[in-house]
Parts: C-alpha cells; sequence; structure tokens
C-alpha cells in the first residue's frame, strides 16, 4: 500500500469519525483518539467492566470482530479448514505465509461471504508461534483499526504518488488509538490512584497489570501506567550495544527510552536515545546480579554525550531484568 | 484501430471481450452516452467529484467530462483506468445492462481497490487467468486487511507469493 492509498485511508478515518473531510497532520491524531474512545464509551457498557480483556470482549462483539490465536500448526490448520475450505473465504488461502512470516504480529482479515451482521464477519488473526507477549496489543491494534474505520477499507486507487511517510503515521495513530481503548479513564482510575498514593515501582506496576490487564506485557503496562501517572516519571529499557557509530570500545549499558508522563513531558524531561548508564547507577547494579530494587537515586553521575547533566537532581528509580534487558521506572522527585 | 497496444494481461482480456462482441469505441453515439451516463452515474454513488476521479484515473478532468457526456469516443486503456477507479469491470460499462455493480450497501464506505499489482499480473500471465479470475484474487488479498509487522514497515507481496495463493484456491475460484 502505497502513501498515496494510506493518505486516502487516514482522510477516511477522519469522514468516518466525524472530525473533517481530509487529514489535515498532528492534531487531527488528538481529535481521531478522542472520537474513538467516544465510540467506545458509547457502544459499550464500561460499568460492569473490570479488566483490558473485557474491554477488548465487548468491543469485538459490537464490532463484529472474532479473535483468533494462532500457537501452534494445529491452530492455523482448524482455522484454514473453516474459513478456507468450509466458508470458501479466499482471503484465507494467504494466512499460512503470513503467518510464517516472522514480521507479521497479526492480521484482519474481511469475509467476503459473511452476512452483514455475522458476528465474525472480520477476523483478527494474533500471531503468537513465537510469543504471546504481543497478543494482548495486537488484539487492541486490530479493534483500534476497526473502530476508526469505515467497514469498508478497500479502496479504489491506480495513482502512486510520492508524499510523506503516511504508513508510519497511520500505524502510529492506530496503536495510540490502542493504547487510550486499552486503558480507558473509566478502568484505572482506582488503581491510578492507588499507584500514585504509593508511588510508581514495578511492584506497583505489577499490582496494575494484575489488576487490569493480566495478559499484557509488563513493558506496554509499564508505558501504559507511567504515561497515566500525575507524577513526572519516566520510563525506559536498557540493554547493551554501542554507540550509534558502532564502535566498539563504547558498548556499554544504553537507553532506550519509553513512555513520559504528561508532568515530564509538559516540563521537557527526558532521556536520550543510546544514553550510557553511569555504572553508579541501580540500574547498572540489577543488569550486573539480577536483583530488582526500588531506589532513591541522586541523578548527578547521569550525563549526556557531551558531559551535560539531565534537567532533574533526584529520582525514585525501580529496575528489574529481564533476559539481558533492565526495564525501569523513574519517579522524578527535585 | 480500435485500441491501443495494451499494459498487461487484464488489458488485453479486456481488449479480446470488446472485439469479440464486435463493439467499436469510437463512431457509437448512443453507446457513448449510456456509458457516459453509467460513468458518472457509479462516479456519483462513489461520492467522487470529476477532479477526484480524474486524480484516481490518471485520466484528464476534462475528458472524463466529454466522456460522461456522450461527447468523445474513449480508448480501451483509458476505460480500464476509469472502471478500475470506480471498482467495476469493463463489462458493466459497456453492457446495455442497468449499473447495479460496484454501488455498495455500504453507502458510506469507499468502492474495492482494483489496481492490480505487477507479481499478480505476472502469474495472470503465466497461469492465463481470466481478468475475472485475477480481479477476484486482487479482491480476496485485499480483505486481508491489515498487518502488523514488528518493525512497522509495510509488508509486500512478491509474485511467489501471489503464486502459491492462486494455487491454495485455485480449486475454490469458480465456486466463490
Amino acid at each position: 500500500m502505497d502513501n498515496f492509498e494510506i493518505g486516502l485511508r487516514l482522510d477516511g478515518i477522519a469522514q468516518n469519525l466525524g472530525i473533517g473531510k481530509h487529514w489535515k497532520g498532528p492534531p487531527f491524531e488528538e481529535l481521531a483518539i478522542a472520537a474513538c474512545v467516544e465510540r467506545v464509551r458509547k457502544a459499550i457498557d464500561l460499568s460492569c467492566l473490570t479488566q483490558s480483556e473485557d474491554v477488548a470482549q465487548e468491543i469485538a462483539k459490537c464490532h463484529q470482530v472474532r479473535f483468533a490465536e494462532i500457537k501452534n500448526d494445529s491452530d492455523l490448520i482448524e482455522l484454514e479448514r473453516f474459513y478456507l475450505y468450509e466458508q470458501k473465504e479466499l482471503s484465507f488461502g494467504l494466512l499460512r505465509d503470513e503467518i510464517m512470516n516472522p514480521r507479521v504480529d497479526a492480521l484482519l482479515i474481511q469475509r467476503k461471504k459473511a452476512e452483514l451482521d455475522a458476528p465474525d464477519r472480520w477476523i483478527a488473526v494474533l500471531n503468537s508461534l513465537r510469543t504471546t507477549d504481543r497478543a494482548f496489543w495486537n488484539k487492541f491494534h486490530e479493534l483500534g483499526h476497526r473502530v476508526s474505520e469505515s467497514p469498508q477499507m478497500i479502496l479504489p486507487l491506480t495513482v502512486r504518488r510520492e508524499t510523506s511517510d503516511n504508513h508510519n503515521t497511520l500505524e502510529r495513530l492506530i496503536d495510540r488509538i490502542a493504547g487510550e481503548i486499552a486503558f480507558l479513564p473509566e478502568l484505572v482510575e482506582v488503581p491510578l490512584k492507588e499507584l500514585t498514593r504509593s508511588g510508581i515501582s514495578f511492584q506497583a506496576v505489577e499490582t496494575f497489570r494484575m489488576t487490569i490487564a493480566p495478559t499484557a506485557s509488563l513493558l506496554s503496562t509499564m508505558n501504559a501506567v507511567i504515561k497515566r501517572c500525575t507524577q513526572s516519571a519516566l520510563a525506559f529499557y536498557a540493554e547493551i550495544r554501542p554507540r550509534a557509530s558502532g564502535d566498539i570500545e563504547s558498548i556499554d549499558l544504553r537507553i532506550t527510552p519509553q513512555g513520559r508522563s504528561y508532568s515530564a513531558v509538559h516540563d521537557n524531561l527526558c532521556f536520550f536515545y543510546n544514553m550510557r548508564v553511569p555504572h553508579e547507577s541501580s540500574v547498572w547494579q540489577t543488569f550486573q546480579d539480577g536483583i530488582p530494587r526500588t531506589e532513591l537515586e541522586s541523578m548527578t553521575c547521569w550525563k549526556t554525550s557531551d558531559g551535560s547533566r539531565l534537567k532533574w537532581n533526584k529520582s525514585v528509580i525501580s529496575t528489574v531484568r529481564v533476559g539481558r534487558v533492565v526495564y525501569s521506572t523513574m519517579e522524578i522527585i527535585s | 484501430m480500435i485500441y491501443r497496444s495494451m499494459i498487461d494481461i487484464s488489458n488485453i482480456m479486456i481488449a479480446m471481450a470488446i472485439v469479440k462482441r464486435g463493439i467499436k469505441l469510437s463512431g457509437e453515439n448512443d453507446l457513448r452516452k449510456e456509458m457516459g451516463a453509467k460513468i458518472r452515474t457509479l462516479r456519483n454513488a462513489k461520492g467522487l467529484s470529476g477532479r477526484e476521479l480524474s486524480v484516481i484515473s490518471g485520466v484528464s478532468q476534462a475528458f472524463i467530462s466529454e466522456v460522461e457526456r456522450g461527447l468523445v469516443a474513449i480508448s480501451s486503456e483509458k476505460l480500464v483506468l476509469i472502471a478500475q477507479s470506480l471498482g467495476v469491470g469493463v463489462d458493466s460499462l459497456l453492457s446495455k445492462d442497468e449499473v447495479t455493480s460496484g454501488l455498495s450497501k455500504d453507502v458510506s464506505a469507499p468502492s474495492t481497490e482494483v489496481r492490480i499489482p505487477v507479481g499478480l499480473t505476472e502469474i495472470a500471465k503465466e497461469y492465463g487467468l481470466s481478468f475475472r479470475v485475477t480481479l477476484q484474487l486482487l479482491d480476496s488479498a485485499k480483505a486481508l486487511m491489515a498487518h502488523r509487522s514488528t518493525d512497522g514497515k509495510p509488508i509486500e507481496r512478491t509474485t511467489e507469493d501471489w503464486r502459491r495463493f492462486y494455487l491454495k484456491v485455485k480449486d475454490y475460484l469458480d465456486e466463490a
């Protein structure tokens, strides 16, 4: 799908959500997200739902989506058998090749032969052959497509035209929509208040995860919590790698920034990609010994590549190592 | 000459169909007017302005207007482009029947996509697939509406991908 096609698709989203006739750039992202959240609120009864998975199931029901998670070859064979051989849905002839592609996390297939009111008019196929970690977000990502786009998304296009990188714009939008509908304010308000009271730590994140989204990964929950908390907070993970230049001598524990709270964004507090973790930090210590920590830390030892210090002085850092990666939350104290 | 040189197998098939029907694309005033009216009907049903159809099809807006008014003859090449853009087959524009295909049940929905990728065109040539079957394959592939690749990049289908797809579903194509 080229950029022009995706541009038209973004226009379609704007029209479908009633926010405009044409997609007019980044400000429309906020409008689209708000419109999708409002659609979900109107479509389902949130009062009796306590977990994100329940929300996913209700949204799926309203939007005629059936989830099919592929964990092994038997799952794949069964899906092919039913939809391709019995229902003659030709699209499922592509299923095996797509699922076997390691780059494919999920697919959304619209059935051509389904009745207009069929509960499985769309099938969201989740690729869990290699890992189940992404199933949670893949569900919401595909639901994001269904909530934001019109029932018929297939477009007539014969013209190729160079525009900006619309594919990333579309997928980023859908990811953001997914993030919002997975953690609706009505669902997370109480647990977030508790987290604000207790302070940010991985223990608190894990408690939040088990309460709201037990099937979500730790990383995605960490980001969701940080983005929604009222404190000034950041999230990141760190792994061993060199600088961007690839200089072997520069190999060290380096940061990949993740989510930031609204307060941190407002105050322009952030880490830079590939910033080195000082060996005095608790992040480094957890990487070395694998022991999770939550500690008050002075930021004086954290320096950028040009030797500058960060904008803040003290933080409560919570760290946990998973494999060869250290995940960290940082609540800024001063 | 009735038609110009064709781009790919789909156009050749259409041209053969046109010749078989004995249709001349020039000098048939009634046919021009009927076809022009159909194009206008479909364009309005899709909610497209003349300019938008021009952008999508690559055919000039002025020419489309003249075609819709039955004032000029149209080459089969441009006819294919316009038909593809409207999500219908050339047959439906040429037949004497009223246009019903391409008018979606969901009036808020965009039309079906009919651009034929290079890989699929090659498979169509290799296996001698009709235009109808080629569109059936394309339509089915397009029903696979969203990938989520781990690196965020779009996933493109190769000729081999299309070949495997065709071989897997060919027994169901007539019934589908």
